[in-house]
């Protein structure tokens, strides 16, 4: 049996649009089978992102205070609504091909979101999804929102994770446009301080188990990112 | 000879898919793999790309109207003499 093989990358703290550029890079070269599959992981300056369902309706401050605050919004072109994006949180992106790995587009979403369910069991938190809604929730509060496109059967976009972002700016916008929504961070659940390096690789593990890979480390340099 | 743009397989599962925007025209050349059309559900962003190089021949849904698993939504006529696959 062939042992499927992909990489990650770690942009580290970056504009939400320069790592757009590159996630889109990257998504042409899988679909030209110039590389794997590969999963991106970034932790955005603050920027507010509008998906293809969302409006600005959402925003509850003007554009021009958010900017003031130094917070960005930026339309993109992932499914769902509105979303904060900022410091202490994870984004991460898999760039991959669901048709190798046999997948519909909504099991792809439920075993993402179970690689975050599995990572907080690494640090005592039980997570859940909740009945008609995406994500991933701990006592009825959104730890980790989803929000992807596919694209010549290779998704973009993906799920974030609150570690320990500024959970104040969720106020700036009505999340995923769902009124009442309440945001929580693994910081905020009082879990030991935890380093985005490490969530990240803990992730990794368990995003291996269960999508059945073997993820090695992008060279950086090589890729000229 | 006439192919059928259908709502991908892959979308299996999603609760409401509907036309968000089209990405082309009647009478529009497109090329195989070229994004044609987006749809959308709750979370996901669906672009459907056209299995072959040729003119946009029908638009079979409106934008904002909800569409089914392989529903066609459009017809893309390759231009050659042939079989109609229709």
């Amino acid at each position: 049996m062939t042992i499927k093989r992909m990489k990650w990358l770690d942009l580290g703290r970056i504009d939400y649009e320069a790592s757009y550029i590159i996630q889109e890079q990257l998504h042409r070269k899988r679909k030209n089978g110039e590389v794997s599959d590969i999963i991106i992981f970034q932790e955005c300056n603050p920027v507010i992102t509008i998906g293809t369902s969302g409006t600005e309706d959402h925003l509850l401050l003007s554009k021009k205070v958010l900017l003031e605050k130094g917070i960005d919004v930026v339309y993109c072109n992932r499914g769902g609504d509105i979303t904060y994006h900022g410091p202490g949180q994870l984004v991460i992106s898999p760039v991959l091909n669901i048709r190798n790995h046999g997948l519909k587009i909504l099991q792809y979403i439920r075993l993402l979101e179970q690689s975050v369910i599995n990572l907080l069991s690494h640090y005592e938190v039980i997570g859940k999804r909740i009945e008609g809604a995406s994500g991933v929730w701990v006592n009825g509060k959104k730890i980790a929102s989803v929000g992807i496109a596919i694209k010549n059967g290779i998704t973009l976009h993906g799920i974030a994770l609150n570690i320990r972002p500024d959970l104040s700016h969720f106020g700036f916008i009505i999340p995923c446009g769902l009124k009442d929504v309440e945001i929580t961070s693994l910081e905020h659940l009082n879990t030991a301080k935890l380093e985005l390096d490490q969530v990240r690789d803990d992730f990794l593990k368990e995003f291996a188990l269960l999508f059945d890979v073997c993820i090695e480390q992008e060279d950086m340099q090589r890729g000229g990112y | 000879m006439n192919y059928e743009l259908k709502v991908p397989k892959f979308a299996e599962g999603a609760t409401i898919i509907k036309i968000k925007q089209w990405l082309c025209q009647t009478g529009d050349h497109v090329r195989e793999g070229e994004a044609v059309a987006e749809a959308s559900t709750d979370k996901i962003a669906i672009y459907i790309e056209s299995p072959i190089d040729g003119l946009v021949h029908s638009i079979l849904a409106a934008e904002g109207e909800e569409v089914y698993i392989d529903q066609v939504i459009a017809i893309i006529s390759s231009g050659e003499e042939g079989e109609n696959v229709l």
